[in-house]
């Protein structure tokens, strides 16, 4: 059988190239040789002294230092912010602002405020009648209950001639006077009092 | 050379009786017992360097490097790791760092290649010797540090495998199945490129 040669096989290696003379002999001497001058190389620096320090510098420095630094913390000291303070300014300021939002402003004069105090100087005195028009009538009708005002003279005469027409168809006096309610009383102001309105506004 | 046996018999890395006798010397007198060391390995990791370098010259400023490195070294060295092994893998990082900050110096004259013939590859593709050379280092260089160390101390040192064993404190079927792959691998190598 033949024997399978690999390419390994098949090269020629050639001869070790040449080395200098008892270079072998001489390496490890060179070496040492070498490695002392390099390590020695520290050695034969000659260093200058060191530089003058303040006399007692070391001594003091440590109390100087912390000195120093109980100095920089009181005037660091930090603030304390009382936020209850803050609060209660806050929402007090808050209150007035909403306030002064709402409020209508009447100290700044606007055309309207002008003509309105115009209007007031150049009008004439309103009359009772026309005052009475802006009173609650309700007030009015328990005014009149309470103080128990005659109401038979006047205006009321001829109203409670209609109201009480069928009062006296069926029989009834003026003493029934005595009678009538407070919605009786109500109803003859109401209309009464329209009418009264309603004249003094046609001015 | 003897190698200290391990009583287990099993093929684990066993310590050279003559690292164990060098380090000894170097712990008794650091300067006397690294001549010992240097005189012991220099040849070996000189090949090693030159085989890449290409010549005496840088060959040396390599290798002086790399035994300063061990001298630096050998205070820490650990006492169960093979002296050689270590110094290998030294010397190889040092090459290769030499070798890439100086890949554009061609100012020496190199070394001739290592094989004078030219060979054909699968394909008919004949390659010069200096085209083997670059190859087999670039396939060397793929192989795992073990096997590419075996390779290189039996085919270019041709060392016998019992010597290598003692050298490395390996055993010899280790050594054999090492070898076996490396060849294995650079003849793929070769053949494919």
């Amino acid at each position: 059988m033949k024997e399978k040669k690999n390419i390994l096989d098949h090269l020629k290696k050639r001869q070790k190239p040449d080395v200098p003379k008892d270079f072998f002999e001489n390496f490890s001497d060179d070496l040492m040789a070498k490695i002392e001058e390099e390590e020695s190389g520290l050695k034969n620096f000659q260093k200058t002294t060191k530089p003058d320090v303040p006399a007692e510098f070391f001594e003091n420095f440590a109390q100087n230092i912390t000195q120093k630094v109980s100095n920089s913390e009181e005037t660091n000291k930090p603030r304390v912010i009382r936020l209850k303070v803050i609060g209660f300014v806050t929402a007090v300021a808050a209150c007035l602002l909403v306030f002064f939002l709402i409020k209508p402003d009447n100290t700044t004069p606007t055309a309207d405020n002008t003509q309105d105090q115009n209007n007031t100087e150049n009008a004439e005195p309103i009359s009772d009648e026309v005052l009475m028009a802006f009173v609650d009538e309700n007030d009015i009708v328990d005014f009149i209950l309470e103080e128990e005002i005659d109401l038979s003279e006047n205006q009321v005469e001829v109203n409670l001639d209609e109201n009480t027409e069928d009062k006296n168809a069926s029989g009834g006096t003026n003493s029934d006077l005595d009678e009538l309610d407070q919605d009786d009383i109500y109803q003859y102001l109401e209309e009464d009092l329209d009418n009264i309105y309603l004249e003094d506004l046609e001015l | 050379m003897e190698l200290v046996e391990e009583t287990t018999g099993t093929t684990k890395n066993k310590k050279s009786i003559v690292d164990q006798e060098l380090l000894d010397k170097y712990k008794e007198n650091p300067q006397l017992g690294f001549q010992l060391i240097v005189k012991k390995y220099q040849e070996r990791i000189y090949w090693q360097i030159r085989r890449l370098t290409k010549n005496h010259q840088d060959a040396e400023d390599v290798m002086q490097n790399v035994f300063i490195k061990v001298w630096n070294g050998l205070e820490n060295f650990r006492a169960d790791a093979n002296l050689y092994t270590w110094m290998y893998r030294i010397a190889f990082n040092e090459t290769h760092t030499f070798l890439t900050k100086n890949n554009k110096r061609k100012t020496v004259d190199l070394d001739p290649p290592l094989f004078e013939n030219k060979i054909t590859v699968e394909g008919g593709k004949d390659l010069s010797g200096e085209e083997i050379e670059a190859l087999l280092n670039k396939a060397l260089n793929e192989l795992p540090e073990k096997q590419r160390q075996v390779f290189e101390l039996k085919y270019f040192d041709e060392l016998k495998f019992k010597e290598i064993s003692e050298l490395l404190g390996t055993s010899v079927g280790g050594l054999k199945a090492s070898y076996h792959l490396a060849v294995k691998k650079i003849e793929e190598y070769l053949k494919d490129s």
